[in-house]
């Protein structure tokens, strides 16, 4: 069973404490049996400017040209950087191989600035991972004032429907019940299952609602949380395979077709 | 074998769980082969009085024989605990659990701390969740914290002849609850990929680190697979999965 694990990241070498290496984050992923890892090097906090995420960018590539078979890379940007951003996609996806677009909390996903970026991954035809979460406690909320939740997902899964949007980490904390009820109509988004929550019968109630079809394996980094409860779930063995691989091929598959 | 110390029985407020009763429990720990849970009542966290929930817990649990450790919830701010306590041993209870978070004092007050020697006396281990969920997505009217480690550190000071099950905990091995001894560490929720684990065990040693699930508010695979995982020797896996659990909680030598 092809397991991808669509949303985990690796540490800039910036990075003092907790430092997850390329090479300890395959290690862990091999004895998981997770076939491929993908990754970015996301700026968590304020507005970073284009030569910082480019330098995360690099950084990436570095780690997928160590790890070729085991780690692809999604390109971070900060969309307020409007022409920059669309040049670094158009670069890292078509020249370096990245398979998709990283955007973090830098600006709801409902709002207009995304826009470009979201015709340039449908021009590329790959998707893209938008960092969320409904947080209901307050001082959690306000640290990160513009995270995107499910409804500002699906607003743009409605202006975008050929976009290929993932809603990151279902399970990092937020509301994920909420989530699946606002993203059970929202056809066109995928949902990934990565966060260190392993609430039970999470996975079961988002088959229920978004369908195995559109949920995707991932850790965010806690491994055996991610694959635990896949594994666990009382879902059938087919749509296991869909959420642990199929369905990230498919939209591996996509990439640079349109 | 597996001795889970992590583990409940009973009706979750906020959310539904795919099981609620021991019948349920006992089939989610047969699945995971997870031989022996240590449990206490869910249902005990917003009961007014809990103690109603450790006797509806020995109606629920008593059938399946050994498959449950009993453990007492026990409010130490709401009166009759102690009569409470004394009725908990003779029904053959274990141990104690505290939801500091759930009955709204500190662990360091002068009533728990009573508690806890009491128990102590009685030879019953203490057992204390950090927290039942993650606060990040908690329902509107669930109110609790965190228990902080320092909390505990100052209980496990005032009480050293305690032993004490921290469950639920992060960055453990940050804290000066390493430095005591009679601490011990579920593992669910450490960090493998940073090496929360690892050195949580060099620093305390795999006397001092039990198995615990979580079951059934959390799935029971992921905590397994950490120990699984663990690139340790099988003795050492061995005690964290069952062998200090079962010194813990005064079970008999398989």
């Amino acid at each position: 069973m092809t397991r991808i694990d669509c949303h985990s990241h690796i540490s800039s070498k910036s990075q003092t404490e907790n430092v997850v290496t390329a090479g300890r984050l395959v290690e862990a992923a091999d004895r998981l049996d997770i076939d491929a890892v993908c990754c970015s090097i996301p700026i968590s906090g304020g507005s970073p400017k284009p030569a910082e995420f480019r330098a995360c960018n690099e950084e990436l590539l570095d780690a997928m040209r160590e790890y070729p078979d085991k780690i692809m890379g999604y390109c971070f940007v900060n969309p307020g950087y409007q022409h920059e951003s669309l040049e670094e996609i158009e670069k890292r996806v078509v020249e370096d191989g990245m398979i998709g677009v990283k955007l973090y909390n830098q600006y709801k996903c409902s709002d207009p600035v995304i826009h470009p970026i979201v015709r340039k991954a449908i021009e590329l035809q790959v998707p893209i991972l938008q960092h969320a979460a409904y947080l209901t406690d307050q001082a959690e909320a306000a640290k990160q004032p513009n995270i995107s939740n499910a409804q500002d997902i699906a607003s743009l899964s409605a202006a975008f429907p050929e976009a290929m949007i993932i809603e990151g980490h279902l399970l990092g904390g937020g509301d994920w019940e909420r989530a699946l009820k606002v993203l059970r109509n929202a056809k066109t988004v995928f949902v990934d299952t990565s966060g260190s929550v392993t609430d039970s019968g999470s996975i079961e109630k988002a088959v229920r609602y978004v369908g195995a079809e559109r949920l995707l394996f991932a850790t965010d980094l806690s491994m055996e949380e991610g694959v635990g409860k896949i594994l666990d779930a009382n879902i059938s063995e087919e749509e296991k395979r869909m959420i642990f691989g199929q369905n990230f091929l498919r939209i591996l598959g996509r990439r640079g077709k349109k | 074998m597996i001795i889970d110390l992590n583990a409940y029985v009973g009706h979750w407020p906020f959310r539904r769980l795919p099981a609620r009763t021991a019948d349920e429990v006992v089939r989610l720990m047969d699945r995971a082969g997870i031989d022996v849970a240590a449990v206490s009542s869910i249902s005990s966290t917003l009961y007014t009085d809990p103690h109603d929930g450790n006797l509806e817990l020995l109606e629920e649990t008593r059938r399946h024989g050994e498959r449950f450790v009993p453990l007492a919830v026990l409010n130490p701010k709401y009166p009759g605990w102690e009569d409470d306590l004394g009725e908990c041993v003779e029904l053959g209870f274990r141990g104690v659990r505290l939801y500091p978070q759930y009955h709204s004092y500190l662990l360091a007050e002068d009533e728990c701390v009573r508690l806890v020697s009491k128990a102590t006396e009685l030879n019953l281990v203490i057992s204390i969740p950090v927290r039942l969920r993650d606060g990040r997505g908690r329902h509107w009217m669930d109110a609790a914290r965190d228990v902080g480690l320092e909390e505990v550190e100052t209980l496990a000071t005032k009480v050293p002849s305690s032993r004490i099950v921290l469950l639920e905990s992060r960055r453990a091995e940050n804290s000066g609850l390493v430095k005591l001894a009679n601490v011990y560490f579920e593992i669910s929720r450490a960090v493998t990929i940073v090496g929360e684990l690892s050195r949580l065990l060099s620093l305390v040693g795999a006397s001092r680190l039990v198995f615990g699930s979580g079951i059934p508010l959390k799935y029971a695979l992921p905590a397994l697979l950490k120990i699984k995982n663990l690139q340790e020797p099988e003795d050492v896996k061995e005690m964290i999965l069952w062998r200090n659990g079962q010194v813990l909680l005064g079970l008999g030598a398989s």
